[in-house]
């Protein structure tokens, strides 16, 4: 598979979902820890999920659960969440954004063969979307 | 813009096993996902779906994770344990003539451009009846 020819944006009926930097590649890295065998129905299904999340149809918690929490702007009371895309062991980090109406921007992927969310993936969230929340990186 | 060219290179050809393979997981996937999404609805867990149908958890986990086949008759079990009614439809994507061009395709081992092909969809399950009134 040749990166550097691959989409980073789909646009759906309702939503557009956007790749941030980076995440395809660690697609290609968490995929690494996948049986040989099983990694193009792995990459199948987060494709399903996309183009389900895409076009607005309904998601479960089960497949798409909320992970943690976004970080919080001035004044902001309510903590906001960030989901996964859930195909078990593989994790696609996802939030909706405020900045571009009617956009998922996915963070990064991880191969996720422990229980609760590491630090290191809610930071990497963080970092994201303050850089396309509020520095208006990418886009 | 498909979001395949997400995951694979645009000029990427698909062998018929692979697509064949690629519009099964598809319609296992929104199938299930239907289903939870109805379960979630109504609050109820896998637990109870397996004891309404009489099978174990597990079963249940399966099927609706994908990791077992279900067949119609299971399907039609499950919906008919939560009160659901499935709606199938089954249409040709394309014209005739692509139609038929995938029929004359008949070498396996020789990739294939990627086509549309005749399409199974299950177009919708929805509750008939509340969960608390279904058999």
């Amino acid at each position: 598979m040749i990166k550097t020819e691959l989409e980073t944006e789909h646009k759906g009926s309702k939503f557009t979902i956007i790749h941030c930097k980076g995440a395809l590649d660690s697609f290609h890295n968490a995929m690494k820890s996948v049986d040989a065998k099983r990694r193009k129905s792995f990459a199948n299904s987060i494709i399903h999920q996309i183009k389900r999340l895409a076009n607005g149809e309904r998601m479960t918690k089960e497949n798409f659960p909320q992970e943690g929490n976004l970080p919080k702007r001035p004044g902001q009371h309510n903590t906001k969440k960030f989901n996964a895309l859930k195909k078990i062991p593989i994790r696609g980090y996802c939030w909706l954004s405020e900045k571009h109406s009617n956009t998922y921007y996915i963070s990064h992927y991880v191969h996720k063969d422990y229980k609760r969310l590491k630090e290191r993936d809610s930071t990497r969230v963080e970092n994201n979307w303050k850089r396309i929340e509020e520095n208006g990186d990418e886009r | 813009m498909s979001v395949n060219d997400m995951f694979y290179p645009k000029d990427k050809e698909f062998t018929k096993a692979e697509k064949r393979a690629f519009a099964r997981e598809k319609l296992v996937y929104n199938v299930t996902e239907d289903i939870l999404v109805l379960l979630e609805d109504m609050g109820v867990n896998k637990k109870d779906l397996a004891n309404k149908l009489g099978k174990s958890p597990s079963f249940v986990t399966q099927i609706l994770s994908g990791a077992r086949n279900m067949t119609l008759g299971t399907l039609s079990d499950v919906c008919f344990a939560i009160g659901a009614k499935p709606s199938i439809a089954i249409s040709r994507e394309s014209t005739l003539a692509k139609i038929d061009a995938i029929w004359t395709e008949i070498d396996d081992t020789k990739p294939l451009r990627p086509k549309k092909a005749t399409e199974l969809i299950v177009k919708s399950i929805r509750p008939i009846t509340p969960y608390k009134n279904a058999a």
